[in-house]
């Protein structure tokens, strides 16, 4: 008897391209991913997946499952929704967390997840946009919040809050040659915070972030001492 | 280390309203206009996603809720 999950199994597989992947997703082992799929190889008499090359592709009849699995997964997730107890949500989902989330309503949010969805569980994790999005791309994590939207493509966004973001100093300490001035000039703040040079040079600062790689790249060329900003300071998600 | 008085931070305002409000922080005018950070929650589509998007709305809701906090006294000064 073909069960939902073996078609589940087949599914983030093919997604994924690889078993290991299916098995990190599933939180099970590479070996119990594997004989999933041949126990429902055996039962439907055909071959499922090429497993020749380092990443998994469908046979032919693999692809004619993987569109009836993806009806069965996304039917059963809507059944669960409109029919089931909202206790029924379950398992563990994985949320990457910009720190100004952190600081702002990622509490609340922690509370109203528990207490609308008792069992199911959050481990979150914060860093800065560029590595979220190269973690969500990767499939680490499910769901991030971070400095977007992303366009990389099958990223679904939903926007959830704009913050305005300002110049800050401690009250009568800036600038240097003018304490007690309320204000700064363009050239004082640029040299405080060269990440904001190359920000107000843009016109439309750079918001896509589709190549993993390149996001790492850039994480590496502009937090050169792990994450730091320039003068020590970490500045959350101004730089991305 | 803008606490301190060792410089100019350039961050949300909305994660350092205590600082603000006790004064340990002022905001500085600036010429430069500095674009507003967007936020948003973000995955990878797949037919399981049921458990993200609820998440994904309650973020939504409980997001929007806290910035009109936020936005109503600014408003309110000007």
């Amino acid at each position: 008897m073909v069960d939902f999950k073996s078609i589940e199994t087949f599914l983030w597989v093919v997604t994924l391209g690889s078993f290991r992947g299916a098995g990190q997703r599933l939180n099970t082992t590479q070996p119990a991913i594997s004989q999933r799929i041949a126990q429902l190889e055996r039962e439907l008499g055909v071959k499922l997946l090429n497993r020749d090359h380092r990443v998994v592709s469908p046979t032919p009849s693999g692809r004619q499952l993987m569109v009836y699995a993806e009806k069965l997964i996304g039917l059963r997730a809507e059944m669960l929704a409109e029919v089931g107890e909202r206790s029924a949500m379950r398992g563990v989902l994985r949320l990457g967390v910009a720190e100004t989330i952190v600081h702002t309503w990622l509490p609340r949010l922690i509370k109203s997840v528990n207490t609308a969805h008792p069992n199911l569980s959050l481990e979150i994790e914060v860093d800065i946009t560029p590595n979220l999005t190269a973690r969500l791309l990767e499939q680490e994590i499910e769901l991030a919040f971070l400095v977007g939207p992303l366009s990389a493509s099958g990223v679904r966004n939903r926007v959830l809050c704009d913050y305005p973001v300002g110049a800050l100093a401690r009250p009568r300490q800036w600038p240097p040659e003018n304490p007690g001035s309320r204000e700064i000039s363009d050239h004082h703040l640029s040299a405080q915070v060269p990440a904001l040079r190359d920000r107000a040079l843009a016109v439309q600062p750079a918001r896509s972030a589709a190549d993993p790689a390149a996001c790492q790249r850039l994480a590496r060329h502009r937090y050169p001492h792990g994450g730091r900003g320039p003068r020590g300071r970490r500045d959350p998600d101004i730089d991305r | 280390m803008a606490v301190e008085g060792l410089g100019v931070a350039v961050i949300p305002t909305s994660i350092v309203e205590n600082e603000l409000a006790d004064g340990r922080l002022q905001l500085l005018a600036t010429e430069l206009k500095i674009p507003p950070l967007t936020f948003s929650a973000s995955w990878l589509a797949s037919p399981d996603t049921l458990a993200v998007e609820l998440v994904a709305d309650l973020a939504a809701r409980i997001a929007s809720e806290t910035t009109a906090i936020v936005d109503a006294p600014r408003r309110a000064r000007h």
